[in-house]
């Protein structure tokens, strides 16, 4: 009886040091993500603050750089998907593809000033927290200060795949990209359809008024 | 041509894709993933968690085709008249003298953004604003320098359609305001409250100003103009790949001011 008790408190002690010891260790691996994912933007902005001092590179080479840069660091797939909402799963196939064509390089071009801008910016991460809802999910807090105007508060949606960590939204002051751009979507795909939505941005695309300006003049 | 590209494009998604497109995900994801040759984006909004709060389409706006009319009003008294004064208003007056004018008119702001605080319940926001008031009005020259904020008390702003907002009320219609542009239904109470508490149209009724309409309007007009020239390249911005610039703005807006009813806070 009493070696049934002892043996019975032994178990539940090994269970609780499994327990205790497995969310610790948890707990570090947590810790150690959300470390990770805020060091990912940190090396970002180094990265394309090296690039763009690189004396040895030309404006096109840079702008290339930047190009690559930003297709490694968003999951346009992702994000495709989600401003497209409801209409993702109306489309045809083709449609699918094309808008992921089209889209990757309208937000290539959405993000290609911002990486020449990140040198006269200082880049701060001031929180990361973990989504509760998903644990690949991290939220990172930063605070961008600008040379004049008050510095601006931008939260990062950042996604953990297997190679690295990708970026699935940018919220500044509590505006949030991939909303902004599933709402305006939503609107001109009710009035013009699918096609007419990836016509329109091709038509953007096409006639340059995307087209990022990079203002290279050193300082 | 482009149905070469897309199809091509469409091998590479499929089905052999996926695993390149969307590396190593968790289980969960992996089951939409696998799933996603029928059913799509289930699963895919976990990424997205807040965001999927069931109004995920347009945005409420019942009165779309008038608001679209104000705005295109709107826009253009901005490219003909506004933005014009702006970009010369910023090209004339250095930054020091341009900061004096938003000091200024924010100053003259504090009465209404303190009763707003405190109807919020936001009594340190609101004896903070009161003691820059008095700083500012006194040693900051009538409001021209900011000095409360050098000694640590910032600026932060409140109107009734956040009160409103703090207490339950949902935004409503979207509405576009002429001259004044985007706003709803809550905010546009919210901005005739707020003008019916701002003392200052009592204040130069009972001092006998004659031209007291014209002093209030100066001050609307100035504060827009000083507004615009602070965005000018955030508009530009705005518009560089935008589809439907008006939906863009009513989301923009929309957003801006649920955060600001929040306070920037997270959910």
């Amino acid at each position: 009886m009493s070696s049934f008790i002892s043996r019975t408190c032994r178990t539940a002690f090994l269970a609780l040091v499994i327990a205790v010891s497995g969310a610790t260790w948890a707990g570090t691996a947590a810790f150690a993500n959300t470390e990770e994912a805020g060091e990912f933007l940190m090396s970002l902005n180094r990265e394309a603050r090296t690039q763009f001092d690189d004396p040895a590179l030309d404006e096109g080479q840079k702008e290339q750089r930047f190009r690559e840069l930003a297709e490694r660091s968003f999951d346009v797939p992702k994000i495709s998907k989600f401003v497209l909402g409801v209409n993702w799963r109306r489309a045809t196939e083709e449609q699918r593809n094309a808008f992921l064509q089209i889209f990757k390089e309208v937000n290539t071009q959405r993000f290609l000033p911002m990486f020449s801008e990140y040198r006269n910016q200082e880049f701060r991460v001031t929180k990361v927290r973990q989504d509760e809802k998903n644990e690949d999910v991290y939220f990172v807090s930063s605070t961008i200060t600008r040379a004049e105007g008050a510095p601006i508060k931008v939260e990062w949606r950042i996604y953990r795949g297997s190679d690295s960590f990708h970026i699935l939204d940018v919220v500044a002051e509590g505006v949030s990209m991939v909303l902004t751009l599933r709402k305006e979507y939503a609107t001109v795909i009710n009035n013009d359809g699918i096609d007419g939505l990836i016509a329109q941005l091709r038509e953007k695309v096409r006639s340059g008024t995307t087209e990022p300006v990079i203002t290279t003049t050193a300082q | 041509m482009l149905a070469l590209l897309a199809g091509c494009a469409g091998e590479a998604v499929r089905p052999a894709g996926p695993t390149v497109l969307y590396p190593a995900p968790s289980d969960s994801v992996q089951l939409a993933q696998s799933q996603d040759e029928t059913v799509d984006d289930s699963g895919f909004e976990d990424l997205f968690p807040g965001e999927d709060d069931g109004d995920l389409e347009e945005d409420f706006d019942p009165f779309e085709t008038v608001n679209r009319f104000i705005f295109a009003f709107n826009e253009a008294l901005d490219v003909l008249i506004l933005q014009p004064a702006a970009a010369t208003y910023r090209f004339l007056l250095p930054e020091i003298a341009r900061d004096s004018v938003r000091n200024v008119i924010r100053n003259l702001k504090a009465p209404v953004i303190f009763a707003n605080e405190l109807w919020q319940g936001k009594d340190d926001e609101a004896s903070e604003t009161l003691v820059r008031f008095g700083i500012n009005s006194t040693l900051g020259l009538a409001g021209l320098i900011d000095v409360a904020d050098s000694f640590g008390y910032e600026y932060h702003s409140e109107d009734f359609g956040q009160t409103l907002g703090v207490y339950g009320a949902q935004p409503g219609p979207y509405l576009v305001l002429p001259l004044f542009g985007p706003s709803s239904v809550r905010d546009a109470i919210g901005r005739g409250v707020d003008s019916l508490i701002d003392p200052w149209s009592y204040v130069l009724n009972a001092a006998d100003v004659e031209e007291d309409t014209e002093i209030l309007r100066a001050r609307m007009a100035l504060g827009g103009i000083d507004l615009r020239a602070r965005n000018i390249e955030t508009v530009e911005e705005l518009k560089r790949d935008s589809v439907d610039f008006y939906a863009r703005v009513r989301s923009l807006y929309l957003q801006l001011r649920r955060s600001e009813i929040k306070d920037g806070e997270d959910e």
